[in-house]
């Protein structure tokens, strides 16, 4: 029996999984110690909450965020589809590094604010919301990361943060022409270009920021087996929703995951989360192979995975670009532990839809070609924007369809029936 | 009404003469009806098989996806190279496929 799971898709049970959890690992007062060093630092791109709070806090950091989000949602009657589901555990993952209740609230009114003033529905600005938070350190950096005077920093913070919200609504669904729809983290190329205008006036007033990297491997079994926990939950769940049967999975392993695909369309739900968990388990296979440790981001990173699982990324769009970061990593003796590394492998995922669509060589290649780029992207935006992989995809995006239309010859069209090449 | 409303139309109108051409389609006939509570596009693909009309049956999945809508609406026919035709579903109520005098007509209804 097809059970139906468009009202929750299991987020909120997974977040108050969070929250027992966070229970657990700390008292209520070192919690509460610790929100308050997560609401007030500046965290940008790369701030560990784990580091920085501790295990507990960032437990509880991801779970108040999710179901506040998830509230949002369900207030403005939105089923969870495939976009609201990523949407949903990014915001999950990114809470483990950057997004929190304080910096994310700001940048999501400013796309209510967009909706309120365009008089459209909130739930057609959902999608964008949700991702939205990608680009909250925008505030915190302004309010606690420029050493201002707190009257100046906290006002203009959030002036600037709602700015960037309603400004975002408008950016996102525009930028999407320019990887034609081969990035997945779309929202992370229209939120990177916001950060690059205001990471260029933080640098031309003030000279004190710096973005600085703090990570934290102690939790590695912790984090190894939560998520392990969520992927098989996933997968089992999804499974007996799809009347115990995998035969309509061919359905999503045949797309090539380009934006926008969702993949619980059809009431597909069942076997989309099935496809979320198995997605996730490729990639935490594949960092254990690879000995890498598992920290905030890292997390953060697969959350992530598991969310885009009902939205365009699946198992066999996701291993070419994948492999083709592990190869360049090889090739020239990088550590896979180093967590520019260890992101670029997770998120090169983003650029799953070039291999669906043009085949496992090119896919392959792409990976390649997302190392180097993503290598260098984080000095022009200053870790303003959390999204800094899915920012550098769409520049990998476009360079490799570009090559691959270039290539096309216009005698060889995408034909789906070989009998109708030209009309009679 | 949404953002954008006629820009959307217009996209429809390009992916389906992507999606058409593309698949060897070159003699197409479209009507656009605008009012203030629905817009109806009827395109009129001449000259083909009964086949085609369960080919577009099979490949658009009607279903209005609000939250989708404004997100991914730029991307219509602006890919020529994709196979897939994933979009239209998603930003109309309504299709209706009538075959008659070796015509493929398919009409989308959008309400506002």
């Amino acid at each position: 029996m097809n059970i139906k799971l468009k009202q929750t898709m299991l987020v909120p049970y997974i977040a108050i999984l969070l929250m027992i959890l966070a229970f657990v690992f700390s008292t209520p007062m070192d919690l509460l110690v610790g929100l308050k060093e997560i609401y007030f630092s500046k965290s940008n791109l790369l701030t560990d909450y784990i580091q920085l709070a501790g295990l507990g806090p960032t437990l509880l950091n991801s779970s108040i965020l999710v179901l506040f989000s998830y509230a949002i949602v369900r207030m403005t009657k939105t089923p969870i589809s495939g976009p609201v589901f990523a949407g949903l555990m990014t915001i999950l993952g990114f809470s483990f590094f950057g997004k929190n209740l304080l910096n994310s609230s700001i940048i999501f009114f400013g796309v209510f604010l967009y909706a309120i003033y365009k008089k459209i529905s909130l739930r057609s600005v959902i999608v964008v919301l949700l991702f939205s938070s990608g680009l909250a350190p925008i505030s915190s950096v302004i309010m606690f990361g420029l050493e201002l005077s707190l009257w100046i920093s906290i006002p203009l913070g959030i002036i600037v943060g709602i700015f960037s919200g309603f400004i975002l609504m408008e950016l996102a669904p525009h930028v999407i022409k320019f990887h034609n729809g081969y990035d997945l983290y779309n929202v992370g190329f229209a939120g990177g270009i916001l950060a690059i205008v205001a990471y260029s006036f933080i640098k031309l007033t003030n000279s004190t920021y710096h973005f600085s990297i703090l990570v934290n491997d102690t939790y590695h079994y912790q984090l190894l087996i939560i998520s392990l926990f969520i992927v098989l939950v996933l997968m089992i769940v999804g499974f007996i929703a799809n009347g115990k049967t995998l035969d309509n999975y061919k359905h999503i392993l045949k797309k090539s995951g380009r934006s926008v695909t969702d993949f619980t369309r059809k009431n597909r739900e069942g076997i989309a989360l099935f496809n979320s968990g198995l997605t996730g388990l490729i990639v935490i296979t594949t960092l254990l192979v690879l000995g890498i440790k598992f920290t905030a981001p890292a997390f953060g990173g697969i959350m992530t995975v598991i969310g885009f699982g009902c939205f365009g990324k699946h198992p066999k769009n996701i291993i070419p670009p994948l492999l083709g970061v592990i190869l360049v990593v090889l090739i020239f003796g990088l550590d896979f532990n180093d967590i520019s590394i260890t992101l670029a492998i997770i998120f090169s995922t983003a650029l799953a839809p070039i291999s669906g669509e043009y085949g496992i060589v090119v896919g392959l290649l792409t990976g390649m070609l997302h190392l180097p780029i993503v290598s260098n992207i984080s000095n022009i935006h200053g870790g303003i924007i959390l999204y800094s992989n899915g920012f550098a995809a769409a520049f990998t995006a476009v360079v490799v369809h570009m090559i691959m239309v270039a290539l096309e010859r216009s005698d060889k069209p995408w034909q789906f029936m070989k009998s109708k090449k030209t009309s009679k | 009404m949404a953002v954008h409303e006629i820009e959307k139309n217009i996209k429809i109108i390009d992916e389906m003469t992507m999606y058409l051409f593309n698949k060897g389609f070159h003699k197409l006939g479209f009507e656009l009806d605008y009012t203030s509570k629905k817009t109806v596009i009827t395109i009129t693909v001449k000259n083909t098989e009964k086949e085609l009309v369960e080919v577009i049956k099979n490949e658009i999945f009607i279903e209005r996806d609000q939250e989708l809508e404004d997100y991914g609406w730029e991307l219509l026919g602006e890919c020529s190279g994709s196979r897939e035709i994933m979009c239209v579903g998603m930003l109309v109520d309504d299709m209706q496929l009538i075959y008659k005098d070796s015509n493929t007509i398919v009409t989308f209804i959008r309400n506002h």
